[in-house]
């Protein structure tokens, strides 16, 4: 299954990026949803998030690429160091922010516009030359194995495409506009076990060319794709290191969880 | 074990809801039937074709500048509140914080239930008398913009309040501008709902009579394509007021202006059914 996700040229010409989460908490009213939350993400690497529901996991993706904007009473507090520059300090572009750390969303969020469409608009936005775009789009629809499937209906509506297709399509349309991170949110959950495996083996292609944030309710995924492993528990980072260290051996709450598998 | 057979009075009760649903439809469509025969019946004496191609003479003579003067009128509305009614939707489902939103919200259907005499009034005191423009186009047509603003805003608010919100999301973690998402993405999908909502807005324009008695008078003569100073014809006012005369032949043009209008109506509501059945598919 491999064999389709040869790596995209444009990714990956620049080591990639890290990004230092810092005493990052976050409230919504009165309600504490993370809190005090410090964690490295190593360029390149691919690190995963676990925890049970509710614990803040989708909260922490947010405030990556401050999707918390403009969302009635929540507030961000605490620091996100990306490439020296505070993403929370003042005179921020979050557009700009949001073009270099990219998202991918639990279920599937194609626009509903042709597949090419759903790629080359936010080329456009982001003010690719309209003489690259073509290549962009093929170039991003190679890496995520998607090509040699819609090559020949480009023009067709993305809506038609199946579940995991569409995902898929949602995870070149990020790449598209070359992110240094991409925040992925439980990207299979909603899949079948096949298209699941896909979405794995494209997590693992990206290794050394993009920096991931995986978010996942699988411990096995977890374990199987990342580097890095965090556990998050009510709004509390219980520990962060290195993922098969981390099944080895862990505090106990954490051991806890990770034996006890997957379950909310 | 329950039975599998259902009882007696289950299928009277189903019976009885399903007998009155379709009564009810029945009446309605008997009704709509009772309207179109008057109208017919009424008008027929007038008819021939010179009844379009001709304006009215006194109480007499043909349609014509009051079917231009109405779709005139109609055009102007339209225009209008395309433009207002579509900003102010797109600004209280998009950015207004959720207090104005509500506000708006609230005003736009207060607005929708004040009797359209009074916008008339408002109209006359202002665009004719305070602003000076005379009985005129652009007053009636401001009259009848306000008037029918609520059905704009509203339809407007809630196909853009329908878009999903995680396609939004998506959006703006692609690092879309809030401008760019509204014409990117919320515009296109909330198009019907913005084309139902003039369509509708443009049907009770048509159809008022009030507002137009004060702000647009009533001429002999076709539009003048004036803006300010010149009357405009429209149907509703032939309807109102040859219907009073004494004369067969005033009381059947009524009928004949009333019919027009409702063929215009309905020929425009029609295409707009037509362009969303064409789109369904």
């Amino acid at each position: 299954m491999n064999q389709v996700l040869e790596l995209d040229p444009y990714v990956g010409e620049t080591p990639a990026v890290g990004l230092r989460i810092e005493e990052i908490s976050v409230r919504v009213g009165k309600h504490m949803v993370l809190e005090g939350v410090s964690m490295d993400l190593p360029g390149g690497k691919i690190s995963a998030l676990v925890g049970p529901s509710g614990s803040g996991k989708s909260s922490l993706l947010r405030v990556l690429n401050r999707l918390w904007d403009g969302i009635p009473r929540a507030r961000v507090e605490g620091a996100v160091w990306y490439q020296g520059v505070n993403l929370y300090g003042r005179g921020v572009d979050v557009a700009a922010v949001r073009s270099r750390i990219g998202m991918v969303f639990q279920r599937p969020t194609p626009f509903p516009k042709s597949i090419v469409q759903n790629i080359s608009l936010p080329l456009a936005v982001h003010g690719y030359p309209r003489s690259e775009i073509a290549d962009r789009v093929q170039a991003s629809l190679k890496t995520v194995g998607l090509w040699d499937e819609v090559a020949n209906r480009l023009g067709t509506s993305a809506l038609a495409l199946s579940g995991g297709q569409q995902q898929r399509l949602c995870i070149a349309r990020a790449l598209a506009i070359q992110p240094d991170i991409l925040l992925m949110d439980e990207p299979a959950s909603a899949l079948d076990p096949k298209s699941r495996g896909r979405i794995d083996d494209l997590i693992l292609s990206l290794r050394d060319a993009v920096t991931v944030l995986l978010v996942t309710h699988h411990l096995e995924e977890a374990e199987r794709v990342s580097d890095r492993l965090g556990v998050l528990m009510d709004g509390r980072l219980q520990a962060f290191g290195p993922t098969q260290e981390l099944f080895r051996s862990a505090p106990e709450k954490v051991a806890q969880y990770l034996r006890h598998g997957s379950g909310n | 074990m329950r039975r599998l057979r259902v009882g007696l009075s289950r299928r009277l009760k189903s019976g009885l809801w399903r007998g009155v649903s379709v009564t009810a439809a029945m009446a309605m469509i008997a009704l709509l039937g009772l309207i179109f025969w008057t109208v017919i019946k009424g008008s027929l004496p007038a008819w021939s074709w010179s009844v379009l191609t001709t304006p009215t003479q006194g109480l007499a003579g043909g349609l014509e500048n009051a079917i231009v003067g109405t779709l005139w009128l109609g055009l102007l509305t339209m225009l209008g509140v395309a433009i207002a009614g579509i900003a102010t939707g797109i600004y209280a489902a998009v950015y207004a914080p959720l207090w104005a939103r509500e506000s708006i919200l609230f005003i736009s259907d207060v607005l929708s239930g004040v009797p359209s005499i009074v916008f008339g009034y408002v109209g006359y005191l202002a665009f004719v008398v305070a602003f000076g423009w005379g009985f005129s186009a652009l007053a009636a047509a401001l009259t009848l913009t306000m008037l029918s603003l609520p059905y704009m805003v509203r339809n407007t608010y809630q196909s853009f309040a329908k878009v999903p919100i995680h396609l939004i999301d998506s959006a703006r973690a692609l690092g879309f501008s809030r401008a760019r998402t509204i014409w990117s993405l919320m515009w296109p999908s909330s198009w019907g709902g913005m084309a139902a909502g003039s369509i509708l807005a443009l049907s009770v324009a048509m159809g008022e009579t009030a507002p137009l008695i004060y702000t647009a008078e009533w001429s002999q003569n076709l539009p003048s394509w004036d803006l300010t100073h010149h009357s405009v014809a429209y149907l509703t006012y032939v309807v109102w007021t040859f219907i009073q005369e004494p004369y067969p032949q005033a009381n059947a043009l009524a009928y004949m202006a009333g019919l027009v209008l409702m063929l215009v109506i309905g020929a425009v509501s029609f295409g707009a059914r037509v362009r969303e059945f064409g789109r369904a598919r």
